[in-house]
């Protein structure tokens, strides 16, 4: 697929899962379930299949790569870990800000 | 990503936990997400520009600011308590708008193809309309929301806020879901002030209900945050000072099991209001936000272990904070600049600068952020050695005598600590010698004497002798607006 940049809305080819993309920095895939995942308004391939593992990619949640070069926030929950160019990203820690409006 | 995504996301995480009250109606997240959807379609086939919403604090607000956002147009919510002159000016503004208003209004008569509908027909219509898709334009360019500012100089300039800038905000600010069941945050704010959309949309991020209250007043507040057994509030300065008295002229402190936090902002908070509030709701989280309209609400936050900290503490720096609005957000970044644009070390006043995801800066009219991306304020501050910032003041209001910089905070917090002073102001009034010199308006307490000499002296005997006011003049009030910023405008002419 192409570049990913900052404010894409992605989808997982072999699930539920949808992200928006927060942050990144020379990111040249993501996958989901190690399928490439692909904008929202384009169709998913149809010989992806479905996820079959146990990992899954939970609504609301920020996920990092390690180096920080990408970061995503799950905008609709599935199966299917993470990764960007075949590196697994991590759940990023919660902002412990208290509550202000 | 369109603001709209956050309530989709609400609405897919806990469709039937309650997101609003409002009197004695509730609407869950999956209701307010369909009301929105089904907004956006009567918004699509109006073919309206803007939608615009004349009105209290009502269910009307979030399904209009959603559906315009659904529907890809600017929400602009409109000051009701604006004479018929001035709104005129700024509905000819958005022409042609879909303009919900409160049914107490006198109608309006619009032009350009504006409609109105009163807010009971509004909610009304929506319910009518029979299929809806949930869904929106992704352009994250797209304009959410369009604010005139509260004009207390000159004709009102138009913010915007494009959804990139809000939804930066709200994933930077607030943990998805991070309420727990039962939780609900008590907003006071009305719906055309920043602080007002924010709390809706943190509201729904967070999946805390919100309790609206249209027409704030202290008891009415705190029977309400027991009837509905808030954990949360949010409140400006002004409505803390009226809580806290009303609850001085009452016998014992209000049983508030639930109540859990205070948050303030949107203006300055007077130190005695808060410290006699740390006293009274002993226990409870206070955060004093800062921000602005142009910077989607909060940049920083002087949180519940800052209060504590500064209200036990005898060291004078740390009491101070109490003072304080805080540090920046870590998504934020802060500086102090000089009139030359130099950025300044801890402890020297000048304008405060932010950059950031949230900050847009614009104006229908021109961007006030310069090419690196900086916003200048027009508010102005310093930071302390811990890079805790205070404020003085707008930039515009620092009084300049013979080239001395001078806040009129450090004056009027001083006068307000004689024993006959209710309330006070400080501002610039012109001077041949001086170029400007110190002019103060006072308030007094019930029963005491215009005593000008024993003012004066008072405040030289505490800060020097450049601060000293030049002139008092007495009045019964101080003219503020109802979210409690003081009008100085209006006090230069007593100088005049």
């Amino acid at each position: 697929m192409s570049e990913i940049k900052t404010g894409m809305r992605l989808k997982s080819a072999v699930s539920d899962v949808e992200v928006m993309v927060v942050k990144c920095e020379g990111v040249s895939s993501l996958t989901c379930g190690d399928v490439p995942m692909v904008p929202n308004t384009e169709a998913a391939p149809s010989d992806a299949g479905d996820y079959a593992g146990d990992e899954v990619c939970q609504l609301g949640k920020r996920y990092i790569s390690p180096q920080g070069s990408i970061e995503v926030v799950c905008v609709k929950g599935g199966k299917g870990g993470l990764a960007a160019d075949g590196e697994p990203l991590e759940v990023k820690a919660p902002t412990a800000l208290p509550s202000s409006d | 990503m369109n603001i709209a995504m956050l309530l989709q996301m609400a609405a897919d995480a806990c469709p039937d936990r309650k997101a609003l009250t409002s009197g004695h109606l509730h609407f869950t997240y999956k209701e307010v997400l369909e009301a929105a959807a089904k907004a956006a379609v009567l918004i699509r086939n109006s073919g309206c520009r803007y939608v615009a919403l004349l009105d209290v604090s009502s269910p009307a607000a979030p399904v209009a600011l959603m559906g315009a956002a659904m529907a890809g147009v600017p929400y602009v919510p409109l000051n009701y308590r604006l004479t018929h002159e001035q709104l005129d000016g700024l509905l000819s503004r958005i022409e042609p708008a879909l303009i919900i208003t409160d049914p107490v209004l006198p109608t309006l008569e619009v032009s350009g193809g504006s409609i109105v509908k009163r807010r009971p027909d509004f909610l009304q219509e929506v319910e009518q309309v029979t299929a809806a898709d949930v869904s929106w334009p992704e352009d994250p360019g797209l304009v959410a929301v369009q604010l005139f500012t509260s004009g207390t100089t000159g004709t009102p300039k138009a913010a915007i806020l494009r959804h990139e800038h809000i939804t930066s905000y709200i994933l930077g600010s607030v943990e998805f879901m991070s309420a727990a069941e039962g939780d609900s945050a008590l907003v006071t704010v009305p719906p055309y002030h920043i602080a007002g959309i924010s709390a809706v949309l943190s509201g729904i991020y967070s999946c805390r209900r919100i309790v609206q209250l249209p027409d704030f007043g202290a008891a009415i507040w705190l029977n309400l945050c027991k009837r509905e057994n808030v954990t949360n509030a949010f409140v400006v300065p002004t409505m803390l000072s009226r809580i806290v008295d009303h609850i001085g002229s009452i016998d014992g402190k209000p049983e508030l099991p639930s109540l859990r936090a205070i948050a303030y902002g949107g203006g300055r908070m007077p130190v005695p209001v808060i410290e006699r509030a740390l006293e009274i709701f002993e226990g409870v989280d206070f955060t004093n936000a800062y921000g602005l309209t142009e910077t989607s609400s909060t940049i920083a936050l002087l949180g519940p272990e800052d209060h504590r900290a500064a209200f036990a503490s005898h060291d004078p720096l740390v009491r101070e904070r109490l003072g304080s609005v805080g540090r920046p957000l870590p998504s934020v970044e802060l500086e102090i600049r000089n009139e030359a644009g130099k950025v300044l070390g801890p402890g020297q006043s000048g304008e405060i600068y932010v950059r950031g995801p949230q900050v847009s800066g614009e104006y229908l009219e021109r961007n006030a952020c310069g090419a690196d991306g900086w916003f200048p304020t027009r508010d102005a501050g310093y930071l302390d050695d811990d890079g805790y910032l205070f404020l003085s003041g707008r930039a515009d209001d620092v009084i300049v005598r013979g080239g001395e910089n001078i806040s009129p905070a450090e004056i009027e917090d001083v006068l307000r600590e004689h024993p006959a002073v209710a309330d006070v102001a400080a501002l610039g009034i012109p001077s041949d010698e001086w170029g400007e010199t110190v002019g103060t308006v006072v308030v007094l307490r019930p029963g005491e004497e215009e005593q000008p000499a024993e003012l004066r002296h008072f405040v030289k005997a505490r800060l020097r002798s450049s601060r000293e006011p030049e002139s008092i003049v007495f009045i019964p009030e101080l003219p503020y607006n109802e979210m409690g910023k003081l009008l100085r405008r209006e006090l230069r002419a007593l100088f005049a």
